[in-house]
């Protein structure tokens, strides 16, 4: 007996040890053209928190030729910039196909210079071409896509624009009414008024003895938005009848739309800052309910608020439900919520191996599965909120390394970001982070938009020689990017699900392709596409290492000629 | 520091009578004046050549004998003064003055034994003789027999209500003896007889604090630093109130008075570094600290606060340097070990952390739950959930009240899916910590967990409650300190604004209510001013003028 329960113990050790991780993370920023640095308030000590969110970063295809292009986000600044320095402004790069990208920004027209905060992908009009929402501090963008190449920022037509204080955070399109059309959720952080806000000296706001920007406790909380679409290019706002304003939580940051409890209707779950977050249950009528406190997704597992940033949405026990991820602050850990069932959560952080990081302070974040081993990984990147902490010696500094969380698949994670090295251990006062496949290999990148700093384009050359299926929808009754449409991957070991999301980890945009790995299965037993028209498609024996596009109700179709263009 | 004053008193009273009561004789009497003149110019030797040669022309004179034994006790020459007082005895045994000069002279060359019995056998002589009683109880309290002290004390002041020393003495007396309502009231009576003594105060304010009132402490404590800057105790004294008070910058400034006046009084810096923890100033801390170390290096409790000075500041590493160099003094030292072990928790190195803290653990197994609610907490942090649990029922066993230690333990049963015990602790913990908004939350969560809807809707609402005036107190404070800054600018109408922003967030706030009766009467809105001034009163009664 006693040889026996030590074999357990060894077993269970065995199991629940992090096993050689095929992966090599590069920054290839630099060589890939990505030479600028995002403006984002003061670089040493911040007035108000408006200084210190940073902004995110989107995978967008906007010349529709299969390469995975990059838009950054871009703050400023509150005093005059250094002479000779350009005004910052968002920026848009072109992706060559060949590693390397081409600023297009002022071709584009999307030159603009403000507190710029989160962009979220898709084709609010269905014309086959992905539009660009950017929320502000002060005025949103909506980019309409001209389909040739520029963009026109319709938000003031649009009705989306919102006035000068608002302060919008994350975003994302969504079809919650599954009319066809996309409608547009943005969290708010904070009611500020620059005029009245409290001065670190006037609060007088410390952090561990030093004073920092105030908030967002004692500040005014912000208002959610949602608007609909009403597919003639307008949106109308129904944040008030909709329910969305009816919320216990508020200092809204990180949104991650998914159908959490399987009903086909699209949810949303908001991480707030220093307040319970939200999630927002989709009631099938148009209108949603905060059902955060209830399902067990608004509070830490010890009860309290955390200082919630980036979220993501994944099945990372692959039971079929959509678990949550979210990023917190320094002092905390982040938070794994295991879907249990109808959206019904538990904190399971400690208990998977999450609970041996408390130094960083996160903020972009997904699940994704680095190693395409079929179980979804977790990475986030990470940066403190005040540049004043540089003070503290031993504080883990403003720029900060990032996390990779390897799924063991037993329920369990383990740490690798070490083991990794490279790129994930480089600090970087990280905000925004998007992940997609940059180079088209199958093996998902990360890209990340710094804080007065270049941006990091993580390259990710997966040693696994595991198997993968990208899959491209194109929506025909449901909206032209399939937002929203639930897809399950069948293998020989199993079921894997996730859906095509706009928005998500911190204010950013992540490929809108679902890359899956699948292992070493050489075919996929099945796809079945659950689109929001509530129409479902099913492909059987889908060949591996393939972007695989699909159209609604018409099927598998080819590729354009740009994506078979080698790099 | 009081026998002292007590005998000069006693002393000049004295040659004053004598001087009065002087001889006749010519000569001898000549030698006499002179001396005595001499002795209140201050010039005792002067004085006792004078006297000394005024006894040798009249060896039978009895106010030269005691004149001279005061000026030699004066001029240290405590063996002739001593022959004096007993020549003056011996010529007039039946006077009780002269006894009560010799005891003086005893108790200031050390024999208490011999002062005693003077001092009784001058009360014996002139019962009526406070000053005789006050003697009296003077030896005995130093004896520490307080009960006979204050029973010559309260003789004395019966005799003679006036003698400020011997209210000052009962009142001290009763202070040591754990009366304080009876050492305020002599305490007072002394402070009133003599308004410039500071030591009156002090413990009169010494006894006001430790009867719980705290705002005449202050007031004491505050006029007994003022007529006695320089005295240390004092301004110890003063610090301790105004920290009970939670007036952390007016104790800081104590502190900070006093390694000024006592550069080399280690405990001084300790006490400074104390106070500015308090004060969220690490910086400050770290540095009255050191300089605490530098005078006693080898100090266990200064390093074990420097370390903690330095986890406030964040600098776990050289805080957990601190802490490692205190281990090597004191092996056993088991808070140094949980010290440690947090310093190491803070910087994610929980393997090492948990070697610390279990250390602490076996070092205090029935005592500090602290250290084994932290080591729960960092095992949880690692996903030992059974070891985790253990080490909190640990901590509640040995507090029974440790609410965070039984919330947190249901915390891990509830991952456990142990849900009834999480309930259970759930609710023993809210025993405790009604106000805890996290608790109603767990609580709630583990009775949607058992699928009462209702009862988890009910305490998440609670939590959700206790939330929103939590949120609402810090806003009220910004918008407070932001008012505060817009008065001192002179923008008035906004500090107006957000004065009435902060009462509305937290009407419970006396100082917010304070100022905006200050900014609208510098606005001329009388009536409206003294509205808010009364809210503020209403709330604290101690609020200060406008």
């Amino acid at each position: 007996m006693r040889e026996l329960a030590l074999l357990s113990v060894l077993t269970i050790v065995a199991l629940t040890t992090a096993a050689q991780y095929p992966v090599s993370m590069t920054n290839v920023a630099k060589q890939a053209g990505l030479n600028f640095v995002t403006i984002y308030g003061d670089e040493k000590k911040n007035r108000y928190l408006l200084e210190t969110t940073g902004a995110g970063v989107a995978f967008i295809d906007y010349d529709n030729d299969g390469w995975q292009d990059l838009f950054f986000v871009n703050g400023t600044r509150l005093d005059a910039l250094p002479k000779g320095l350009a005004p910052p402004t968002n920026r848009l790069f072109r992706n060559r196909g060949d590693g390397t990208f081409e600023d297009v920004t002022a071709k584009a027209g999307v030159t603009r210079t403000n507190w710029g905060q989160s962009v979220s992908i898709g084709d609010f009009n269905n014309d086959g071409h992905e539009d660009l929402f950017v929320t502000a501090f002060g005025k949103n963008a909506l980019y309409k896509n001209n389909g040739d190449g520029t963009f026109a920022d319709v938000a003031e037509k649009a009705g989306i624009s919102e006035n000068r204080s608002k302060w919008g955070a994350g975003s994302a399109f969504l079809d919650y009414d599954r009319d066809g059309d996309l409608d547009l959720f943005a969290a708010s952080y904070i009611d500020l008024d620059l005029k009245t806000a409290p001065l670190p000296e006037t609060g007088p706001c410390l952090y561990k003895g030093i004073t920092v920007a105030c908030g967002p406790p004692g500040l005014t909380g912000g208002v959610n938005m949602l608007w609909q679409n009403n597919g003639n290019g307008t949106f109308t706002d129904v944040s008030e009848k909709s329910g969305i304003r009816k919320t216990e939580g508020t200092y809204g940051l990180g949104v991650a739309v998914a159908d959490y409890d399987n009903d086909g209707y699209v949810d949303i779950y908001v991480a707030n800052d220093s307040a319970p977050a939200i999630l927002y249950r989709n009631n099938r009528n148009s209108t949603f309910t905060d059902v955060a406190l209830e399902s067990g997704c608004a509070f830490s597992a010890d009860g309290k608020p955390q200082a919630g940033m980036g979220v993501s949405a994944g099945d990372y026990d692959r039971d079929g439900w959509l678990d949550i991820f979210k990023t917190n602050f320094a002092g905390d850990t982040s938070t794994l919520y295991r879907n249990t069932g109808k959206a019904v959560f538990d904190d399971v952080t400690f208990s998977v191996g999450m609970g041996i990081n408390t130094r960083w302070l996160g903020w972009g974040t997904s699940f994704a599965d680095f190693d395409n081993d079929g179980w979804l990984d977790v990475f986030l990147v990470n940066g403190h909120v005040y540049p004043e902490v540089e003070r503290l010696t031993t504080e883990a500094g403003y720029a900060q390394r990032k996390v990779l969380y390897q799924n063991l698949r037993n329920g369990r994670f383990a740490d690798v970001s070490m083991q990794v090295g490279g790129a994930v251990i480089e600090n970087s006062p990280a905000r925004g982070a998007a992940f997609g496949d940059i180079d088209n290999d199958g093996d998902v990148d990360i890209i990340i938009n710094n804080v007065n700093a270049p941006p990091e384009l993580i390259r990710n050359d997966s040693r696994s020689g595991n198997n993968w299926l990208k899959i491209k929808l194109i929506g025909v009754k449901s909206n032209r990017n399939g937002i929203g449409a639930r897809i399950v991957v069948t293998t020989h070991d199993g079921r894997q699900i996730d859906e095509v999301r706009s928005g998500s980890s911190y204010f950013s945009q992540n490929d809108l392709r679902v890359n899956f790995g699948v292992g070493k299965s050489t075919a996929v037993k099945s796809v079945e596409v659950r689109w929001p028209s509530g129409r479902t498609d099913t492909f059987t024996d889908v060949k591996v290492n393939q972007t695989f596009m699909i159209k609604e109700g018409t099927g598998e179709i080819k590729e354009p000629e740009s994506t078979n263009r080698s790099k | 520091m009081i026998r002292t004053r007590s005998l000069a008193v006693v002393v000049i009273a004295l040659m004053t009578f004598a001087a009065v009561r002087g001889q006749r004789e010519p000569s001898a009497y000549a030698l006499y004046q002179r001396g005595v003149a001499l002795a209140k110019s201050g010039d005792y030797v002067g004085a006792a050549d004078k006297l000394r040669a005024a006894v040798k022309a009249n060896p039978n004179y009895y106010e030269a004998q005691l004149a001279l034994g005061l000026a030699l006790q004066n001029t240290q020459q405590y063996s002739d003064a001593l022959n004096a007082f007993r020549a003056a005895i011996g010529l007039r045994p039946r006077l009780a003055d002269p006894h009560l000069l010799l005891g003086g002279l005893l108790q200031q060359v050390g024999d208490a034994d011999g002062a005693l019995a003077e001092y009784t056998t001058s009360a014996k002589l002139n019962p009526g003789s406070a000053e005789a009683h006050s003697a009296i109880g003077f030896i005995l309290a130093a004896r520490n027999q307080l009960p006979d002290a204050i029973k010559s004390f309260e003789t004395a002041v019966r005799l003679k209500p006036t003698l400020a020393q011997a209210h000052y003495y009962l009142g001290t007396a009763r202070y040591f003896s754990d009366d304080p309502a009876g050492a305020i009231t002599a305490l007072k009576q002394a402070s009133r007889l003599m308004p410039a003594n500071g030591e009156a105060y002090y413990y009169l304010g010494l006894a006001q604090e430790r009867k719980g009132d705290l705002p005449s402490a202050i007031a004491s404590l505050r006029t007994a630093v003022k007529l006695s800057p320089e005295i240390v105790e004092m301004r110890q004294a003063m610090a301790q109130a105004y920290m009970a008070d939670e007036e952390l910058e007016a104790a800081a400034e104590q502190f900070r008075a006093v390694v000024r006046l006592k550069p080399d009084f280690a405990q001084g810096y300790n006490d400074l570094g104390l106070v500015l923890v308090e004060l969220r100033d690490p910086d400050g801390a770290i540095a009255a600290f050191r300089k605490g170390l530098a005078l006693a290096p080898a100090d266990t409790v200064v390093k074990n606060n420097l370390g903690m000075a330095l986890i406030q500041k964040s600098d776990f590493v050289a805080a957990a340097a601190q802490y490692r160099e205190i281990i090597e003094i004191a092996p056993g030292d088991a808070v140094a070990h949980y010290n440690l072990g947090l310093a190491l928790k803070q910087q994610d190195k929980f393997d090492d952390a948990v070697i610390a803290l279990s250390r602490a653990a076996e070092l205090q197994p029935d005592k500090l739950p602290e250290i084994h609610y932290t080591l729960g907490v960092v095992l949880l942090q690692q996903a030992k959930l059974d070891e985790a649990g253990s080490s909190f029922q640990k901590a509640v066993s040995i507090k029974n009240d440790y609410g965070e230690a039984i919330y947190t333990l249901g915390t891990v049963r509830q991952q456990q899916g142990k849900i009834d015990e999480a309930l259970d602790l759930f609710r023993t913990a809210l025993k405790i910590l009604p106000d805890a908004p996290e608790i109603h939350n767990t609580l709630g969560t583990a009775l949607r967990q058992k699928g009462d809807i209702d009862g988890a809707r009910a305490e998440l609402q609670e939590a959700a409650r206790l939330n929103k005036l939590k949120t609402n107190r810090q806003a009220a404070t910004f918008a407070l300190n932001t008012g505060i800054a817009n008065l001192k600018a002179g923008k008035i109408d906004d500090a107006i604004h957000q004065f009435q922003k902060a009462v509305e967030l937290a009407p419970e706030n006396s100082e917010a209510f304070y100022y905006l009766a200050k900014s609208l009467m510098r606005k001329g809105k009388k009536v409206e001013s003294d509205t808010a001034y009364r809210k503020a009163r209403q709330l604290n009664p101690r609020v200060r003028r406008l």
